[in-house]
């Protein structure tokens, strides 16, 4: 069903310029049917046109409107009729379009139907009964058909071949099958003479069905007879109505129709029942296929005759022929057996017999060819078709026909080898007939010709393709060496055949298509040769008509419609480099034509890929053609562009070419004379260029104020350029413009010709330049000749950091009317991967170049970025100190800052103290000075160090001072230095500065821990103060415990409490006596770690609020210094630093009666003493106290064991126990008990003081404490803690008033560490407290105690 | 093999770039030559797409046949193409002439690949001398076997 969508082709040379080929010559055959009663094909278009005017009018004109009342049925019926007709028409004509590709031996059984009208007379036959050949006579007036050449008259008269007529008698006009279509009368009751009217108009008689019917029969059998006589089988379809279909008779009535019409029953008479209305799709399909046969006979029974007649023919041979070329003579053997063959073939394609007809067609053109020889090889001594007169060019269209039909066949068939074979036979066959008769190749009709023929060619296979033909793949051909018939020889088995011919190759429309454009610009070209040619001689050649013909024939269009007809072939299959060489050979005939617009748009599109692919020599003929169309159109810039890349030497071409072209551009550019300035920048990196830039930075990074080399390596091609070059100028952008260098040529005549050339470009100034902003400018030789290398040196100086990168490097011509720019873009990486190189170039005293040698530098390919970097300081910061720092002291640090520059600098140093403490905490109050004896802030900046020599170095001391918190300090350290001789104006840091850092960590400890003990001693009302006699004293021992963590050894200058104001005007609080006061010899001890100091204080505390509980004491203030030790202190004279502590709150108890005990001093054995229990009322009122008296062995008591007293509202009590020591030693004293006899409170022990007392809560902090600070237990501070403890309950007796002093130091031995060698700070707090209550006693009176 | 009339040897690169085009006629001007073996990669691109992967055969046979010249392609295994172009005789040309012929080529680019010295990945044109006059052999006398033998 393909090859139906292909039908309604039209031949594509029907509306061409060329002369046509008659469509009878081309066309495909399908027998030929007639059909008579369903209107003709013209009443098929008219009456579809009037259905649809009926729609908006009412068809006043037709027959049934005048009629009366069964006006609506039988109009309908009418209608009804017209409407079957229609669709069996439109049915049958629907495959009988005419087309060049007809459906071939695979199609169904199809006719090609005309309608004729019912009183058609097919034309006549010619008489039968014809002469035999032998006694065939010119003269004899013969009845001949009014076409055969012996007919005057006839176009072929009287030496024609076969005109196309003949052939449309066959297709048009002479059917192989006629078939009728009747109606069957029937009677209606509503309108009788309708029917009459319609069927026998004539008849005047009432008509019955008998009559009816019969004149039924005699018509068709009047029709099939004199059809019969012709050899033309005739079928009848009654169609039958609905009438019909209930007649009981109908059958009978067939029956005899049958019999009357003389039909015999096969095939002959069909009956077209209204059931099968719905169904005639069906009913045509049936009808031609049952009637197929018979049309086929038809045609054989005709071919059957043609040969017949033609085997009556003499042998050309044995005919001596002498004709001569004025006299026109009749129609030779050889013509009558071309005749006979096209006949032959014609019938036998009417029958479909593909293989038949190519056979016979193949006969006809072997015979045809013959007659163009200028002697016939067939007809001896015949001589050949004079060329260009009426029956050549017939014979000719005839040959070119036959061709082309074969060729047709041959791809019905599936052969497409012998297509080409066909095909390359009549173009190499006529070719041969043209040179031999000088219409060759020189011609321009020769051309065309053939051009014609490769042409229709490509268009039947396209045809073919399109409906389905598959062009088979070479690479699966391959044909048979042996056999010389290539048509049968193919073989889908690549391994069995041994070869191809690659003229038998059929390829796809695409390339035939090529080559016919190809030659129809051969034909432009001959042509156009002949018209000069003529120019010159003055006259023509040809016969003027042609030329005038020629002359109007558009040829570029039509090479265009062909290449472009093949473009699309190719892009089709796919083959994208194709259409790019057809779309050059586009734009060539544009070219040619003179469009050189659309011929330069293809050229540039096409050129892409060509430089992309490296092929070259396309390349250059597309840009020299590119070149031309740019000049005609005036565009410069384009000019000059192709130009430029033309100027490469990947163009293979001589170098004279390339000095016409180098020659051409700076004529262009230089003394051509265009009205307007001109710019234009070309992008070498996409084009061939012909020169090369490469680019090394020296090293990978540089710093910030580095000087920083760069070099360009602009390399020349071998043969380009063929004379030296002269750039106006040479632009480097860089990514940052500050850097942006403009190189402007220095026109020197200087003869150089070195291969490599260093060309200095450092030291430029800065300057404006127009059009270029401010950039660094040098004058340099941009003189290039072929193969060398000329390297750029430039120099550049960072000012920050960063990356630089080289960007572009644009090669510039400047003229009056040209500014012309060659970007050489670096950003795309260079591929090849050699080893970077470095060219090592100077310029001696005498300002020679010195002759530039190569060095390898690290690493591969380009470097077009370098990353700028703050210098790296060369200076080294150390710092010297003694860790770990204490807290609170002048913490020395000695910072050496070391350069290790090649020059003198000049430095400033900034250095800032920071915490490590979590940041929440309090402002730290840490800080750093230069000078101990002055306070600053935590950070110094900008200290001039001053200028260190190249490799020397300056030192600093720095002070930190730590307070509070020990958590580790950083010292950060900042260097800022620059040369001497390049001292940046700001101060730093700024540009310009070399910046140095440097991190110290500082770990901190407390040089110092202490704790305290506040141990209440006495209470008693003022007594001295007669002012107030509710002031309340109470007397309170403060003990300080200061314990050495340092590791350093610290040498103490002072230990002070400093007291703090109290709020209360009415509250003081004094210190009464220190331990500090007494000693004398304190001052400057040294302290080591582990050591432990003890100062006692006794605190007077007058109040008159005893409500209040909490007193603030003061603060313990130690000045102190670190013992000089480390070297780092040597020569430094620090000053004391002062360390606080804040003795904790004085917390007051809140009693109501106090006791306290005197212990009488020096008690001995054997000598009575009294013990003295003080008892203090607080309260308004009397409190009632029970006393109970242990006595243990040591004593003697007198008195109550037990007893009880009354207090008295503030009053105060003195009970007193009488002990006789009974033995020495440290004794217990008797426990005395007293409770106080609460009358609602319940008992309350008293808690009874002794001076000197220390609150016990505080033992276990002691003991731990020393625990973590020596890690080891001192037995002799345990054993005077227990003391100290136990002092309340213990008493000293001394065995003689003598002893004492001796038992002290024995005591005091005992207690001290003999390993300690710090015997002189390790003071025995027994012994401190024996020292102080000593004074004390002095003090005291009355409140003697001992210890 | 007396058939065969070597126009033109092409060499292109596995990026479809021309190594060397070797134009033996003396009726057709280069760029015709070079259009054709351009062209010729789409025809070879097609067939060894085609043929897939593990194709063995590196002669592709007959490409396409132009006007009078008849295009025979070959690939080697690192996908350098060859490509002859013949003038078209009216008879069978065998394929085994052609693959010999190919063959004769291949071993001419294999020495040319065994110098050290040549880049393989360079898409310049093949100027090595020996490369030159050994195709050269091959182009004037196709049927002489020993015009190449190193």
């Amino acid at each position: 069903m393909i090859l139906m969508t292909e039908l309604n082709y039209t031949f594509p040379f029907a509306n061409s310029t060329m002369d046509n080929y008659p469509p009878e010559f081309i066309l495909h055959h399908v027998p030929l049917m007639a059909v008579i009663g369903l209107g003709t094909a013209r009443d098929l278009v008219e009456q579809s046109t009037i259905t649809a005017d009926s729609a908006t009018s009412s068809p006043v004109s037709s027959k049934p409107q005048s009629r009366r009342s069964s006006l609506g049925a039988s109009s309908a019926l009418t209608a009804a009729k017209q409407q079957l007709s229609k669709s069996l028409l439109a049915l049958l004509t629907a495959k009988s379009q005419v087309g060049v590709w007809e459906l071939g031996k695979s199609a169904s059984a199809t006719f090609h139907v005309v309608a004729v009208d019912k009183n058609h007379q097919f034309p006549p036959r010619k008489p039968m009964m014809r002469p035999p050949a032998q006694t065939h006579n010119p003269n004899m007036p013969i009845a001949h058909s009014p076409l055969s050449p012996l007919t005057q008259g006839s176009p072929a008269y009287p030496d024609g071949l076969i005109p196309p007529i003949w052939v449309r008698k066959h297709r048009e006009i002479l059917p192989s099958v006629v078939v009728g279509f009747y109606e069957l009368w029937y009677r209606s009751s509503s309108d009788p003479i309708q029917e009459k009217e319609e069927i026998t108009p004539v008849s005047e008689t009432p008509a019955t069905v008998e009559s009816m019917d019969y004149n039924l029969g005699m018509e068709i059998n009047e029709r099939r007879k004199s059809l019969h006589e012709r050899g033309i089988k005739f079928s009848a379809v009654i169609l039958l109505k609905v009438q019909n279909a209930k007649d009981q008779t109908i059958d009978d009535r067939i029956g005899n129709i049958r019999r009357f019409s003389g039909l015999d029953t096969r095939n002959s008479l069909f009956l077209l029942t209204p059931s099968h209305h719905g169904d005639l799709q069906d009913f045509v399909i049936n009808l031609q296929k049952s009637l197929y046969e018979h049309g086929l006979n038809y045609y054989r029974e005709h071919g059957k005759r043609v040969k017949r007649k033609r085997s009556r023919l003499p042998s050309p041979s044995s005919i001596n022929s002498m004709r001569s070329s004025t006299i026109p003579q009749p129609l030779g053997v050889q013509g009558w057996m071309i005749r006979y063959d096209y006949k032959l073939a014609t019938f036998a394609e009417f029958r479909q017999d593909m293989e038949a007809a190519i056979n016979y067609y193949d006969s006809a053109y072997n015979l045809l060819v013959d007659l163009f020889a200028p002697q016939s090889s067939i007809t001896p001594g015949a001589i050949g078709l004079p060329i260009r007169n009426k029956r050549w060019a017939e014979a000719r269209i005839l040959a070119d026909t036959i061709n082309l039909k074969i060729c047709k066949l041959n791809l019905y068939i599936n052969s497409p080898s012998g297509a080409l074979a066909q095909l390359n036979k009549h173009v190499s066959t006529f070719r041969n007939i043209s040179d031999t008769l000088g219409i060759g190749e020189e011609t321009f009709e020769y051309w065309a010709w053939l051009s014609k023929q490769y042409r229709i060619f490509g268009d039947v296979l396209e045809i073919a393709t399109r409906s389905g033909f598959i062009i088979p793949d070479p690479a699966t051909i391959s044909h048979n060496t042996v056999s010389s018939d290539f048509r049968f020889s193919i073989s889908h088995n690549p391994n069995t055949g041994s070869g191809i011919n690659p003229t038998m190759v059929l390829q796809h429309p695409g390339f035939y298509y090529h080559m016919a454009a190809q030659y129809n610009s051969l034909r432009r070209k001959n042509f156009l040769e002949l018209e000069m040619f003529m120019k010159k001689e003055g006259h023509e050649l040809p016969p003027p008509n042609i030329l005038e013909a020629e002359r109007n024939v558009d040829h570029s269009t039509t090479t265009i419609e062909l290449f472009t007809k093949s473009y699309e072939q190719f892009k089709a299959q796919k083959t994208g480099r194709m259409t790019l060489y057809l779309a050059s050979e586009i734009a060539n005939t544009y070219l040619e034509a003179g469009k050189y617009e659309t011929a330069l748009k293809f050229f540039e599109r096409i050129a892409k890929t060509y430089r992309k692919e490296h092929w070259h020599t396309i390349l250059e003929s597309i840009l020299r053609c590119s070149l031309k169309c740019a000049k005609e159109l005036g565009g410069w810039e384009n000019v000059v562009e192709y130009l430029v890349e033309l100027l490469s030497d990947q163009f293979s071409m001589s170098n004279q070419n390339r000095v016409e072209i180098h020659n051409e551009l700076m004529d262009i550019l230089f003394k051509a004379n265009l009205p307007e300035f001109r710019k234009v920048a070309i992008d070498m990196d996409e084009i061939n260029s012909f020169i090369t830039c490469r680019v090394q930075f020296k090293d990978d990074t540089t710093f910030i104020g580095a000087e920083t080399p760069f070099q360009i390596t602009v390399t020349t091609q071998a043969e380009s350029l063929p004379t030296p070059l002269r750039f106006s100028f040479l632009r480097l952008k860089f990514n940052d413009s500050y850097f942006n260098h403009y190189l402007s040529d220095k026109s020197n005549d200087e003869e150089d010709n070195a291969k490599l050339e260093w060309v200095d470009c450092k030291n430029c100034s800065q300057e404006e330049v127009d059009g270029e902003g401010l950039v660094w400018v040098k004058n340099v030789n941009l003189k290039f000749s072929k193969g060398i290398i000329k390297i750029f040196e430039g120099l550049i100086v960072p000012k920050e950091s960063g990356d630089i990168q080289l960007q572009t490097i644009s090669f510039g011509f400047l003229s009056e009317k040209w500014k012309v720019e060659l970007h050489c873009n670096l950003k795309n990486a260079w591929e090849e991967r050699s080893k970077r190189k470095w060219v090592i170039g100077d310029v001696d005293s005498e300002g020679e170049v010195i002759k530039p040698t190569y060095t390898i530098l690290n690493g591969i390919g380009e470097r077009i970025t370098i990353k700028v970097m703050q210098k790296l300081a060369k200076l080294d910061i150390q710092a010297k100190h003694s860790a770990p720092a204490l807290l609170d002291e002048h913490y020395p640090i000695e910072i050496t800052i070391v350069n290790l520059e090649q020059e003198e600098v000049k430095a400033f140093l900034n250095a800032e103290v920071v915490t490590d403490a979590p940041p929440s905490s309090i402002d730290s109050e840490d800080f750093i000075t230069l000078n101990p004896t002055t306070n600053s802030s935590n950070n110094i900046k900008d200290i001039d160090i001053g200028i260190i020599p190249a490799g020397e170095s300056a030192v600093k001391m720095v002070y930190v001072l730590g307070k509070k918190s020990n958590f580790s300090r950083t010292l950060h350290l900042t260097v800022h230095y620059a040369s001497t001789s390049s001292v940046p104006s700001a101060p730093p840091p700024s540009q310009g500065w070399i910046e140095k850092r440097e991190d110290l960590r500082i770990h901190y400890i407390s040089p110092f821990t202490f704790s305290f003990n506040i141990s209440p001693q006495i209470e008693e009302f003022c007594k001295e103060s007669s002012i107030n006699l509710l002031e309340r004293i109470e007397k309170y021992l403060l003990v300080a415990k200061i314990t050495t963590t340092s590791p350093w050894e610290i040498s103490v200058h002072d230990i002070d409490l400093v007291m703090f104001d109290q709020a209360n005007a009415q509250t003081r609080i004094e210190v009464e006596a220190s331990s500090i006061e007494i000693d004398n010899d304190f001052r400057e001890q040294d302290w080591k770690q582990g050591n432990v100091y003890h100062v006692n204080y006794l605190l007077k505390l007058t109040l008159m609020d005893i409500k209040k509980l909490n007193i603030d004491v003061g603060l313990l203030v130690i000045q102190w210094k670190r013992k000089q030790q480390s070297p780092v202190y040597k020569d430094i004279e620090l000053p004391h630093t002062e360390s606080t502590m804040k003795v904790p709150e004085l917390k007051r108890k809140k009693t109501e009666i106090s006791a306290f005990i005197n212990i009488p001093p020096n008690p001995k054995v054997g000598q009575l003493f009294t013990l003295r229990y003080k008892i203090i009322n607080w309260t308004q009122s009397e409190k009632n106290i029970h006393v109970t008296v242990e006595v243990n062995d040591s004593f003697v008591f007198s008195g109550y064991k037990q007893t009880h007293f009354i207090v008295p509202g503030m009053g105060e009590y003195c009970f007193k126990v009488n002990c006789f020591p009974l033995s020495s030693g440290k004794v217990k004293l008797p426990k005395v008990k007293m409770v106080k006899k609460g009358e609602f409170e319940g008992d309350d022990d008293l808690n009874i003081i002794a001076s000197g007392y220390k609150e016990g809560n505080e033992e276990d902090y002691f003991k731990s404490e020393y625990k973590k600070s020596l890690g080891r237990l001192e037995k002799g501070n345990i054993e005077s803690m227990r003391n100290l403890y136990e002092c309340v309950q213990e008493i000293c007796i001394n065995t003689s008033p003598y002893a004492t002093e001796s038992d002290n130091d024995r005591r005091n031995n005992d207690n001290i560490d003999e390993n300690a060698s710090s015997k002189r700070v390790m003071e025995d707090p027994i012994e401190e407290s024996k020292q102080k209550s000593t004074h004390e006693q002095l003090d005291y009176d009355g409140l003697v105690f001992l210890f | 093999m007396n058939n065969i009339k070597i126009q033109c040897i092409a060499i292109i690169g596995k990026q479809n770039n021309p190594l060397y085009i070797k134009n033996f006629s003396i009726s057709h001007p280069d760029l015709k030559y070079h259009y054709i073996a351009h062209t010729s990669c789409d025809v070879i691109d097609e067939r060894v797409g085609a043929a897939g992967p593990e194709a063995a055969d590196t002669y592709l046979g007959l490409l396409y046949a132009m006007e009078d010249l008849a295009v025979y392609g070959y690939i080697t295994n690192t996908r350098v193409k060859f490509v002859v172009v013949l003038s078209v005789p009216d008879a069978v040309i065998k394929n085994s002439d052609m693959k010999n012929l190919f063959r004769r080529i291949h071993t001419v680019y294999i020495n040319q690949v065994c110098n050290p010295f040549y880049n393989l990945d360079g898409r310049k044109s093949i100027v090595s001398k020996r490369f030159v006059a050994a195709i050269d052999a091959i182009g004037k006398s196709p049927d002489d076997d020993a015009a190449v033998s190193p």
